[in-house]
């Protein structure tokens, strides 16, 4: 434990489980004051808790009103919020399974990067620092199509563009604000439940972890230390960029088929 | 020989821009072009133009149901379909800290649900006609970012996956149906027509989009300006001009007639400036004499 981070407060949505919970607790152990925005609490989680629906401009308002009017600052964005929408492909995804989607991947990392930059403004020079760092998870399947669910595949590709949008966005205005996806692979997550579900929990682990070429799943502290990375200042010359985490997926080809049964 | 003998291309925003650049190219390679579009007197326009080989379909492609009358009403006229281009968006200018959840969703309706639905539709119907190949236009803001158009740059990332997610489902089912995305800079199209006027510093809206490709120019929405596929469009022009040369004798008036049919055609995204109202009357002059030409020669 250090104090890397003291006096910094960081926001990570969906921070009730899975990535997000194990990025607020890598924060909050540099000694960043995190608020987990949540639909649901996680009993014994780290941060405070604020209940959040990442899908709602109102709740946003309510949660970027929460943190400045508690915590008088804002530096850290993490937009970890995300479901998988099923399996559907281009044959039976619905309009409204698209959109319930999009409704969260997609529109929610954008309305979390506004406000997040709203937040940030009004962090006032007087501070310790007044600059900012927004992390936006994507996913393998925002790198190559294969890898996911068709609704979420689109959603993930969205994030990874406006990702660069935002970035770019904020150095053109000279805002201390930067903005990374990071794009993790096939992770140990409740996103995975109905797998586990249907196979077991260490079948399904690794028979996923057989698709990726490092042969295992990634452990959400895996991602969450490269989150933890974006959110501080070792990172500071990285902005729009996009951090592949997949175990080798994305990197090419091996004579092992990545398609073939484990 | 033509490459698109016998096959159906349903294209979507094809009433003008790319869309309507790449129906003229469907037409001379031997294929059916069906224009989707919601812009109804364009449509209807270019279809005229283009001759039996071409349908117009009203389309809102953000809705499902919309689509389904355009697949059905394609198969239902032509046999089948075997090509599918989403053409049809929308660029929006905004920046994360300007754009409403409402921008938002309506920039990301048309150019990423409407491309899937447009997808989803086209497969069922492929399915049925032997295959086929799906392409999208997405942009050059799906490959990278760009500070002023952030709604644009998110939906054009997701056309960009959701092609590559669409081409692997077909590969892993064994349907022969590819798909692929195309990634243009900034085109000379009524889509970017807004951008046009916005003086950037001391550099006029043009300038400004052409001086961010290394070529210095826009791009064009097909070869249509070329001199080889000039002669292609004429022919096209030429026939329209035998049905209107019917109804009027008054050359003036046939220039004017062409003109409009030019202009819907919309090769020029304009309200038609000097130069080009010039061009356009020139050409429509050209394209007179060379049928009362074509017309001498037969009757001797």
């Amino acid at each position: 434990m250090s104090d890397e981070l003291s006096d910094r407060v960081a926001i990570v949505t969906g921070g009730g489980s899975g990535i997000g919970a194990t990025s607020a607790a890598l924060l909050e152990a540099e000694g960043a004051r995190v608020i987990v925005a949540d639909l649901h609490a996680a009993n014994d989680g780290p941060g405070r808790y604020v209940s959040h629906d990442v899908t709602s401009e109102e709740s946003w308002r309510l949660l970027l009103a929460d943190v400045l009017g508690k915590e008088g600052r804002l530096d850290i964005m993490v937009n970890n919020a995300g479901i998988s929408g099923g399996l559907g492909s281009i044959e039976n995804t619905t309009v409204e399974s698209w959109q319930a989607v999009h409704a969260v991947n997609s529109e929610g990392v954008f309305l979390g990067c506004k406000y997040a930059i709203q937040g940030m403004k009004q962090t006032g020079p007087d501070k310790p620092a007044s600059k900012g760092s927004i992390v936006n998870i994507s996913s393998v399947a925002g790198l190559i199509g294969g890898a996911g669910p068709l609704a979420y595949t689109a959603s993930k590709g969205a994030v990874r563009l406006l990702t660069k949008s935002v970035a770019l966005y904020c150095a053109e205005n000279e805002y201390d604000i930067r903005c990374n996806s990071v794009h993790p692979g096939g992770v140990d997550t409740p996103i995975f439940n109905p797998l586990w579900q249907a196979m077991g929990h260490e079948q399904g682990k690794a028979f996923l972890g057989s698709r990726h070429p490092i042969g295992r799943m990634a452990e959400p502290s895996d991602i969450g230390d490269i989150v933890l990375w974006l959110a501080s200042d070792h990172s500071s010359f990285v902005t729009g960029a996009e951090i592949a985490a997949d175990g080798g997926i994305t990197a090419g080809l091996m004579r092992r088929s990545l398609l073939a049964p484990p | 020989m033509p490459r698109l003998e016998n096959k159906v291309v349903l294209l979507s925003g094809g009433a003008s821009g790319i869309g309507a650049a790449t129906a003229h190219l469907v037409v001379r390679e031997g294929g059916k072009a069906v224009l989707a579009d919601r812009d109804e007197t364009r449509g209807q326009a270019l279809a005229a133009a283009l001759g039996p080989a071409s349908l117009f379909v009203p389309l809102d492609v953000t809705k499902e149901a919309a689509w389904q009358k355009a697949v059905a009403t394609t198969v239902d006229t032509f046999g089948g379909l075997h090509g599918l281009l989403n053409a049809a968006g929308v660029g929006v200018r905004n920046s994360i800290e300007d754009c409403t959840l409402e921008e938002y969703r309506r920039v990301n309706d048309v150019n990423a649900l409407g491309t899937f639905l447009g997808c989803k539709t086209a497969i069922a119907a492929m399915k049925q006609s032997g295959g086929g190949s799906i392409v999208n236009i997405s942009s050059v803001l799906g490959l990278r970012g760009a500070s002023y158009a952030m709604a644009y740059c998110a939906s054009k990332g997701a056309v960009r996956l959701l092609t590559k997610n669409v081409a692997l489902h077909c590969a892993q089912m064994k349907y022969d149906i590819r798909c692929n995305s195309v990634h243009p800079g900034y085109i000379d199209t009524p889509m970017i027509a807004p951008r046009l006027a916005d003086a950037v510093g001391n550099m006029s809206g043009r300038q400004w989009l052409e001086e961010l490709h290394p070529l210095g120019r826009l791009g064009r929405a097909s070869l249509v300006w070329s001199n080889r596929s000039v002669i292609a469009t004429d022919k096209v022009y030429a026939r329209y001009l035998k049905e209107i040369g019917d109804l009027t004798e008054d050359r003036d008036e046939l220039a004017g007639q062409i003109k409009t049919v030019l202009n819907n055609a919309a090769f020029h995204h304009r309200p038609v400036d000097e130069r080009a109202e010039d061009g356009l009357g020139d050409r429509a002059k050209r394209l007179i004499d060379r049928v009362e030409d074509r017309a001498e020669r037969g009757r001797d």
